[in-house]
């Protein structure tokens, strides 16, 4: 929020009663509101790197793939600078970004003995353990050393492992609009006095839970007055990241916020299904990057797109694809130093009918990491080279 | 001669099994004593009404919706609530989404629901066979497509993973194997109709079609076999799968971590005895009533609003009423659609049931239930429930 919003924000606050926020406190707020955020999406369900980034010059990726390959016509030519590969025409609102350098394409990202199972292998990206020991989440782990319980933020049901600590879980916001406690002043003042006694085992992990619920309510009510301004995609995705933009346009001050699109696992009948999907995924991603614009803060936000899996090279009877290895990251905003980081995949070396992993994940991960301002070891239990991805890293 | 059952004992039977009831209820229940009252609640599930649509093959939200709340509608009228419960269990395990089911319409789904009533009570290899050959089933995991050529991996690979074995017990070469094994094993319309001109009350049924099956030799897990009957034998005669089923139930009917000696007994017992026994083991059982492991689940959204509505006298949800629709949409709120599992290895339930959105939506639905105006029985649905306003309360989420 800028300076003047603020202002009159602290005015209407104090003409209710609420008392304006002390200096020290306003200080605080500037600072952190000048923080830079990571957004992490989620594509639940293994999307098709060979698809998306479109290797449409090799014959053998038309060979492999009689009736899901693109054509060369159809796909959008990245150029040189991405080794004349191609990306789905559904993801055309990304081509500016790519014009501009802000969007860096990762592909067959991956991570050592994959796994080709939907809930392993998001399980080890989630907990960035391949080794499957670790029962916290990434950014769950990170979030375990911050103060504030909405340094993270999840839009949707319920937070996955990701977001999940020793401390605590993200709290988990399907909607603002939506989220709102309509009981009468009697039941919700039994509400407040229940939270105020402890029990033990289960129960006492409920009431935990509504004290979480209280503290949100507090806070994400405060949103419902900001208003967007980008035109996002119909269906629960675009709402999604509308308000993540909103969000950080009130002041939420996450660090962290943290979505997912499914509907990936395209067994059958790809073509029609992964074009929606990835259109829907563009269009959002674009009207979010606009919306951040207006508001004078897309540059400190990192967007991270990435998905358990890639799927195999060769199509089934089925019009699709099974279970892969190596899959595509993204990365785009515009502190990302935008390109290609890899190369052409080699479609005739391959594991089971698959693309081998060339990136370990959590070399991107520690970039992540490193744009918030987490030191990336302590998170990642050892040592993963931040890869080149950001202009100024570390500033 | 049946053991004691206390009134106590008995609210905390009635609530785990069948999610439902009221304190006459679990009065009549203790006067059996134990194991009477354990046989009571596990008999035969009576069949759930008909279900014929007026809707349109592609005006599937609506019929989603029907479903939803005719199932909803038979737990709170069934005479046998428990089987209800086992649905809920079965469906989570043997999951199929509509949403993701392209082509089946909401009366295959209703079949689904009365096979797993009609052999979830049964021994796991009949049931399994039948899920193998269920046109929703083979639907949503692809497997109608697979065909010898390019096998379709996906329900072999559910199959083993979420199904049976669990991960860690088979390869990737399993996978490929069984694939192929299952290749050919499709479905049709019934009456062999075209879907242009059925309506939406024709169900699919299974078929197998030779041109489409690989006869070759495989190797699965160790041993020759050709076709899915011999996938399925070797994985039904394999004591993994009982291990694997019987900690699930355990965390679904006991405890989020039961004790491993449970866990081995208890697939003895599942694979000599069936489900029915090993329920009927598990609930005449010192330790289900022990306090470690009362009120040590949270319910989830359909066991909360199936007991609330219950306890509210609630027994009827028309699907075009302010009240069914109300219902449907709680529930999307709470993160549980009936038919519609977030992914196929179901519901993940525990503490996520409780984040932030979906407890909001429980608590909004207390106003609800309050402005239907009906005299509250809270006795089976939280201990120590009496007023309207105790479903604010922690013990209001346990079950």
């Amino acid at each position: 929020m800028d300076r003047r919003e603020f202002l009159q924000k602290s005015l209407l606050a104090l003409a209710l009663g609420q008392g304006a926020p002390s200096l020290l406190v306003r200080t605080a707020l500037a600072a952190k509101t000048r923080g830079r955020i990571l957004v992490v999406v989620n594509l639940f369900g293994g999307n098709d790197q060979l698809n998306t980034l479109v290797p449409y010059r090799n014959e053998l990726y038309h060979r492999l793939r009689p009736n899901l390959a693109l054509k060369g016509k159809e796909v959008l030519d990245l150029g040189v600078r991405g080794k004349w590969l191609g990306l789905h025409p559904a993801l055309r609102p990304l081509m500016a970004m790519w014009e501009k350098g802000e969007l860096a394409l990762i592909p067959q990202v991956g991570y050592p003995n994959p796994n080709r199972s939907h809930f392993i292998s998001t399980a080890i990206w989630h907990t960035a353990d391949p080794d499957r020991r670790a029962q916290t989440g990434w950014l769950g782990r990170w979030a375990d050393g911050q103060e504030d319980p909405f340094c993270e933020t999840f839009l949707g049901g319920a937070a996955p492992l990701a977001l999940r600590g020793e401390r605590r879980t993200a709290p988990a916001i399907a909607s603002i609009d939506a989220f709102t406690l309509r009981l009468t002043p009697a039941l919700q003042r039994a509400f407040e006095e229940e939270a105020r006694h402890p029990r033990q085992g289960t129960a006492e992990e409920i009431r935990r839970a509504m004290l979480s619920l209280r503290g949100a309510l507090d806070r994400v009510g405060r949103l419902r007055t900001v208003k967007n301004r980008a035109q996002y995609p119909e269906g629960a995705f675009g709402r999604s990241l509308a308000d993540i933009a909103r969000m950080i346009a009130g002041g939420l001050e996450s660090s962290v916020y943290y979505t997912t699109l499914g509907g990936w696992d395209t067994h059958a009948n790809q073509p029609p299904r992964h074009e929606e999907l990835l259109g829907q995924l563009a269009q959002g991603l674009a009207a979010l990057r606009e919306d951040l614009r207006a508001i004078g803060r897309d540059g400190d936000v990192l967007i991270l797109i990435f998905s358990e899996f890639g799927r195999q090279v060769a199509e089934n009877a089925s019009l699709g694809t099974d279970h892969g290895e190596g899959g595509l990251m993204l990365a785009l905003g515009p502190g990302v130093n935008g390109g290609l980081y890899g190369d052409e995949p080699d479609l005739e070396d391959l594991s089971l009918n698959a693309l081998k992993y060339r990136t370990d994940f959590r070399h991107v991960y520690a970039t992540a990491l490193q744009w918030i301002g987490a030191d990336p070891k302590a998170v990642l239990g050892a040592e993963f080279t931040p890869m080149g991805l950001l202009r100024n890293a570390g500033s | 001669m049946s053991r004691p059952l206390s009134l106590s004992d008995a609210q905390h039977l009635l609530r785990r099994v069948a999610a439902r009831g009221t304190r006459e209820e679990a009065e009549e229940l203790s006067a059996m004593g134990l194991e009477e009252a354990v046989d009571r609640l596990l008999r035969d599930p009576a069949p759930a009404p008909p279900y014929a649509t007026r809707f349109a093959r592609n005006q599937r939200a609506q019929q989603h919706r029907e479903i939803s709340l005719l199932w909803i509608e038979h737990w709170l009228t069934t005479p046998t609530p428990a089987a209800e419960r086992l649905v809920l269990f079965w469906h989570g395990h043997f999951t199929s989404a509509f949403q993701a089911t392209m082509g089946a319409q909401g009366v295959d789904f209703w079949n689904q629901f009365a096979m797993f009533r009609r052999l979830g009570y049964g021994t796991f290899g009949d049931f399994l066979k039948a899920v193998a050959r269920d046109p929703v089933m083979l639907l949503y995991l692809n497997n109608a497509e697979s065909r010898k050529e390019h096998p379709n991996q996906n329900w072999a690979r559910e199959l083993l993973e979420l199904y049976t074995l669990g991960p860690g017990h088979y390869s990737e070469a399993d996978i490929l194997e069984a694939a192929r094994a299952f290749t050919g094993w499709t479905v049709r319309l019934k009456g062999g109709l075209n879907p242009r001109e059925a309506d939406a009350n024709v169900p699919w049924e299974f078929t197998f079609r030779p041109a489409w099956h690989d006869p070759g030799p495989k190797t699965f897990l160790g041993q020759r076999v050709e076709g899915g009957e011999e996938v399925l034998e070797v994985l039904i005669a394999h004591p993994q799968t009982y291990r694997f089923l019987s900690r699930k139930l355990l965390r679904f009917y006991l405890s989020p971590e039961p004790p491993e000696a449970m866990v081995e007994e208890g697939a003895r017992v599942l694979r000599s005895e069936g489900t029915r026994g090993f329920l009927r083991w598990l609930f005449t059982h010192e330790a289900f009533y022990h306090p470690s492991f009362r009120n040590s689940l949270i319910k989830g959204p359909l066991e909360y609003l199936v007991g609330l509505l219950y306890a509210a006298g609630i027994r009827e949800l028309p699907a075009d009423s302010s009240l069914g629709k109300g219902v449907y949409q709680a529930l999307a709120a709470m993160s549980q659609i009936p038919f519609d599992p977030p992914t196929v290895a179901g519901w993940e339930g525990g503490p996520t049931w409780l984040a932030e959105t979906p407890y909001l939506a429980r608590l909004n639905l207390i106003t609800a239930v309050a402005n239907q105006g009906k005299s509250l029985d809270l006795f089976v649905f939280m201990e120590g429930g009496k007023a309207l306003a105790d479903l604010v309360k922690p013990e209001a989420q346990l079950l």
